[in-house]
């Protein structure tokens, strides 16, 4: 017999999705700041407490539409609203932890050592990957048409169950 | 009565295709920036920076020249006999160099292809030029601190992703390229001319080796109050320690004066080097006309 509403799902979803989107990048800024030596900076889009506010109001968007998605039955207008939502949080997250597609690793190096006879004052390593991050972005695109056509193939089941025959359930 | 089963929907095909193609195109993603990263981690890119011997300089017009070569060898990473890592393709040298805040150098090699399991000599060329630095006098005539910004740029993974490392070089000068203009007071001697004395100076100059050529030298000498005691002019040789003469026609007045006591003497030098750079340079001198200088 179909539900209507998955609260057991929606609570492993939110689960789920804390994991990925708070709990590891948190952990992993964390660590950043407390194991990297002050030598080596890590260039972010915003700095590193604006970084961390952003990924907890952020990933707590995604999280909870993780909930309300899971807890919509397919077919119901909730879950491909709140689903495709997700996805749009997820893609404003991707932007801000990615840094926009740039990174930039800053190591300045004490005492003019380094480079063969060369003295080295500091080194930049940067990644510009843009372009690649719009495949990232077209795989959000897709998840969130996926809700949009989930709805739509789902839509006459639902109404067959819930309404047409409500003694059902 | 029973409920009839679930009716399973049309359409549930094209869901599955949507989140196959949606995790492909996450790993798609995974892959080329993960490959990316290994592509620059020793040993799989393997630099080799210039030794000492290695690095070239010399003037040419107005223009301080480095030129040496980088070694770059692409090892690339494999897996399982397959290449994970990109090769690399237009790979470039920038070189960006200030002088105490001031941008004297700012070029760019020629690109370079280093496929996977190849290595390329990157030729790496600087010019330093001098003209910023005209008001200044530094590398000139004061020892300054030349900071290089040595960066490598290179595309990948089929012009998706662009990877830039720079290193920050240091690299302060010793000695100017001109140093120790000293004038010899002491063994100056003075003779009578029509209208006045000629007033015979000694100097010496050094100029480190890099540096060829006659510099073209005007020189005015200024009394403690600014006034004009003489000028002249002289060819003087560079790369080396030069010794000569300077020979100031100066009047009888101008000679009284000198005599009167000792005294400041400021020395204008308008210094033309080959290239057509005129540096300016002004120098306080003492004098005592019983000791001379």
């Amino acid at each position: 017999m179909l539900r209507k509403y998955y609260p057991g799902k929606a609570v492993v979803a939110a689960i789920g999705y804390a994991v990925p989107f708070v709990i590891l990048p948190l952990l992993f800024l964390s660590a950043f700041q407390t194991f990297l030596p002050e030598s080596i900076n890590i260039e972010f889009q915003v700095d590193i407490r604006t970084l961390e506010t952003l990924i907890i109001a952020i990933g707590a968007t995604i999280v909870v539409m993780a909930f309300m998605t899971a807890m919509f039955a397919k077919g119901l207008l909730g879950r491909a609203i709140f689903g495709s939502l997700r996805q749009a949080a997820k893609f404003a997250w991707l932007y801000f932890f990615f840094n926009a597609g740039f990174i930039a690793i800053l190591l300045t190096i004490e005492g003019g050592q380094g480079l063969g006879p060369i003295p080295v004052q500091g080194l930049t390593l940067s990644v510009h990957f843009e372009q690649l991050l719009y495949i990232l972005y077209f795989a959000i695109l897709l998840m969130a048409l996926y809700f949009v056509v989930e709805y739509a193939v789902y839509r006459r089941v639902v109404q067959e169950q819930y309404y047409v025959e409500p003694s059902y359930y | 009565m029973q409920p009839p089963p679930p009716r399973r929907p049309r359409g549930r095909g094209i869901l599955a295709a949507i989140r196959v193609v949606s995790v492909l195109a996450s790993l798609l993603f995974a892959f080329l920036l993960g490959s990316t990263i290994l592509m620059v981690v020793p040993p799989n890119l393997e630099i080799t920076p210039p030794s000492t011997d290695g690095i070239d300089f010399a003037y040419v017009d107005g223009v301080l020249r480095l030129d040496t070569s980088i070694a770059l060898k692409n090892n690339g990473y494999h897996f399982g006999g397959f290449a994970i890592t990109p090769d690399i393709t237009n790979f470039t040298i920038s070189v960006r160099g200030l002088v105490e805040n001031i941008e004297v150098a700012n070029d760019t090699s020629d690109p370079v292809d280093i496929p996977i399991g190849t290595s390329r000599l990157v030729p790496v060329s600087v010019g330093v030029r001098l003209a910023p630095l005209i008001s200044t006098g530094y590398i000139i005539f004061e020892p300054a601190n030349i900071t290089f910004f040595l960066g490598g740029g290179a595309t990948t993974t089929r012009g998706l992703l662009d990877v830039a490392a720079s290193v920050t070089i240091g690299l302060p000068m010793e000695e100017p390229l001109i140093s120790d203009f000293d004038l010899d007071f002491q063994n100056s001697t003075f003779s009578n001319i029509t209208g006045g004395k000629e007033w015979r100076l000694p100097y010496t100059i050094r100029s480190a080796d890099i540096i060829q050529g006659n510099a073209s030298a005007a020189l005015t000498l200024l009394n403690v109050t600014g006034g004009s005691i003489g000028n002249t002019t002289a060819e003087i040789p560079l790369g080396t320690e030069a010794m000569g003469n300077l020979t100031f026609a100066i009047s009888d007045e101008s000679f009284l004066d000198l005599m009167a006591g000792p005294q400041d003497l400021t020395l204008q030098v308008q210094l033309t080097l080959p290239g057509d750079l005129t540096f300016n340079r002004e120098v306080t001198i003492p004098w005592d006309p019983s000791g001379g200088g």
